[in-house]
């Protein structure tokens, strides 16, 4: 239930300290840390785009170069060969062994090189250096390479992998020259290991996995764990264009990749970033932005704190002002008030001392020879003295209620009959004034209000306010209804006058301080707005209904005391 | 000792019948009214040297009561009695016609003092009224 009491400091103004500290908390952490997040996801995400930028671009820079170099190195081995035949030693009659120390030569140049063999018209191989030992004369006339290098204007042929007589991957390389009447053809094998082996040593090959295919995406060299040649790979790049990047996508299962064409052979290098793998485990936090925006999180954290203190210590110290002024204003709308009621008070108190000047008159008139009649029956002595007595103690029953109601000391909240102090208002302060004003007061009480929580003389005030303010809307007499009933739980005080009521505009200003209608010296314009403040403090609410001609209700909300 | 006539008008019931026997030891004829009403009933059926009215009273206050009073009969001389005087009160009293306003409680003799100068002031204003009235049948008859 609101306690009234809430009105002094002590550990309500700690809790008020505190609710005030994090409500100002989340406003700025809201303020702040909203843009912050979004810039920081933005900024994340495009840190990322211009990461994937700059590696696909370097992925197909190495892609390229790559191929460039194989490409290069392909047509060495091809130079190679070609050089025996421009040999002076090399003949057609060149034997077994002297093909042998060609093959030396050759291994010495690429150690790629297995084998060397020369093939006669037909196909017919007529002389091999190598590992293999062939039993059966050998003929490459059915070979697809033997066929390609026949035609016409062909000198050189690089066959993708295959198997081959010896039955193990290979590639064989050949180049034919025309000496005289009948071609000679020199072919050699090239390894696929030494050849992969190769692939591991060109440039960037820490970065990225590099592997070799042919055009229908058989595998033919692969440098690291791409699969083994022959085999399936997983890519297969476009034939156009001759270099490019392809996104691999998560539903593929396929990281992204790079590919250059090679200009000596249908085959395409493909390079796969070494690091996408491991990359994609490391936690997304560790990031360089991320860790960035947590620094700027913590940096505006601090700031908030830091100012959140500030703005709370302000904000306390404004209240507390506030808080004072308020005080002040009361006492000084009391203050005010009490002089609005001195006229009042002052007729209240000049009848009573009028009859004692004139009941003092009466007996020094009978004392007075000059007036005494003989036929005149003996003054009553204690008849005018008891006039006198009961003068005496009006007088000091209106100097006491008013003594009661200016007395600035500590606001004393108890538990208080609401309609005592109506009645003390309408029939004691302002009982006089109500009826010379030619005012009728109506009361309508519900008994069934029990006790309300308040401090009586700052109730009062209100109610002799607003008493007051309706004797003033009803210069020519009038009604003033004073009605109690429960409402919502709460004790509602209504007081309605007959009087010329209020515009919308001036229903706006009513509880303004300084607001007035009265005449200049007749009105303060603090009455509502201290009324106002009061109610508030006392937990309760203040309300008023008026329209120009039709009178004007102020309704007052209070909140009950526990029963 | 004058014998002059004068009305009380008070709502103080007690305050004007001490007020009206202290008037009465002397010399004087006190009437007393408690309310405007009652005060007009009875200035219109007796003749009186001076009414002592009481500024603020409930129903019709003391400044109706007084312009009731003139309209009445313009001579009548009124003494406005208040608990409360303010400057403005006064001023208006005295606009309206009133012969004075004194401040409660006042002394007797002063009051005393007042009726018999509303008295003078009463006969004074009928025997002008009754020259006039002469003045005026004499230039008509061309006397």
């Amino acid at each position: 239930m609101p306690e009234s009491s809430e009105k002094g400091p002590g550990s309500t103004g700690e809790q008020r300290s505190r609710e005030l500290f994090w409500q100002t908390l989340g406003r700025l952490v809201l303020l702040y840390f909203v843009p912050l997040i979004l810039l920081a996801v933005f900024f994340q995400l495009q840190y990322r785009n211009v990461q994937r930028d700059s590696l696909r671009a370097h992925l197909q820079g190495l892609a390229e170069h790559q191929a460039r170099t194989f490409d290069l190195f392909l047509r060495e081995r091809l130079v190679n060969l070609g050089n025996i035949l421009g040999d002076p030693r090399f003949g057609a009659d060149t034997t077994w062994r002297d093909l042998s120390s060609f093959l030396d030569e050759l291994r010495r140049a690429s150690d790629a090189f297995v084998d060397l063999g020369v093939v006669g018209t037909g196909g017919a191989l007529v002389a091999y250096a190598g590992p293999v030992r062939y039993t059966a004369p050998v003929s490459y006339g059915e070979e697809p390479w033997f066929r390609e290098l026949s035609a016409p204007g062909t000198t050189s042929v690089i066959t993708a992998i295959y198997l081959g007589f010896r039955d193990k991957p290979h590639f064989t390389i050949a180049v034919r020259r025309d000496q005289g009447p009948s071609p000679v053809i020199l072919r050699a094998a090239l390894s696929p290991e030494r050849l992969s082996e190769y692939l591991t040593t060109l440039e960037g090959a820490t970065e990225v996995k590099a592997a070799v295919v042919n055009g229908t995406g058989v595998l033919q060299l692969s440098a690291s764990r791409m699969g083994e040649p022959l085999e399936a790979s997983l890519f297969t790049p476009p034939a156009t264009p001759r270099r490019g990047f392809v996104a691999g996508g998560r539903d593929s299962g396929r990281p992204d990749y790079a590919y250059a064409w090679l200009t000596e052979t249908p085959w395409a290098l493909v390079v796969v970033d070494a690091r996408s793998e491991a990359d994609a485990a490391v936690p997304v936090v560790l990031s360089r932005p991320l860790l960035a925006s947590l620094g700027v999180f913590l940096f505006v954290g601090v700031v908030i704190l830091v100012r959140t203190r500030q703005v709370v210590g302000r904000q306390l110290a404004v209240e507390q002002h506030e808080a004072e002024l308020s005080g002040q204003l009361v006492h000084a709308a009391k203050l005010a008030s009490v002089g609005e009621l001195a006229s009042g008070i002052a007729h209240e108190i000049n009848n009573p001392l009028a009859v004692i000047a004139e009941e003092v008159g009466v007996l020094k008139d009978s004392l007075d020879p000059e007036l005494a009649d003989e036929d005149d029956e003996p003054v009553d002595l204690a008849e005018h003295l008891d006039a006198i007595h009961d003068a005496v103690f009006r007088c000091r029953d209106i100097t006491r209620k008013l003594l009661t109601f200016v007395r600035h000391g500590e606001v004393k909240v108890q538990i208080h009959d609401v309609h005592d102090i109506l009645d003390e208002v309408l029939d004691v302060l302002l009982g006089n004034e109500l009826a010379i004003s030619n005012v009728l007061v109506e009361r309508s009480y519900d008994r069934g209000i029990t006790g309300i929580l308040t401090d009586r003389n700052q109730l009062a005030q209100v109610f002799v306010n607003l008493v007051k303010n309706a004797l003033d809307a009803m210069p020519g007499g009038g009604r003033l209804r004073v009605t109690t009933h429960l409402e919502d739980g709460q004790a509602a005080i209504s007081i309605k006058d007959s009087g010329c009521g209020m515009s919308p505009e001036q229903l706006e200003k009513i509880f303004m301080p300084f607001y007035t209608t009265k005449d200049p010296g007749r009105g303060t314009g603090l009455g509502l707005s201290v009324s106002y403040t009061i109610i508030r403090d006392f937990g309760g609410a203040f309300y008023v209904v008026s329209a120009p001609g039709k009178g004007s209700t102020f309704t007052v909300k209070l909140p009950l005391a526990a029963a | 000792m004058s014998d002059h006539r004068v009305l009380l008008v008070d709502d103080e019931e007690e305050f004007v019948a001490v007020l009206a026997e202290r008037l009465g030891a002397r010399g004087l004829q006190a009437d007393t009214a408690a309310t405007g009403p009652a005060a007009l009933v009875k200035a219109g059926e007796t003749r009186y040297d001076a009414i002592l009215l009481d500024m603020a009273m409930p129903g019709m206050d003391g400044i109706e009561t007084l312009e009731r009073l003139l309209d009445l009969n313009p001579d009548l001389q009124v003494i406005l009695l208040t608990g409360r005087a303010t400057l403005e009160q006064a001023a208006t009293a005295i606009k309206l016609g009133a012969l004075d306003l004194l401040e409660k409680p006042a002394d007797i003799d002063t009051l005393v003092q007042k009726i018999e100068d509303a008295a003078t002031r009463r006969w004074s204003l009928e025997d002008r009224r009754i020259e006039e009235k002469v003045a005026d049948i004499i230039r008509k008859k061309g006397w």
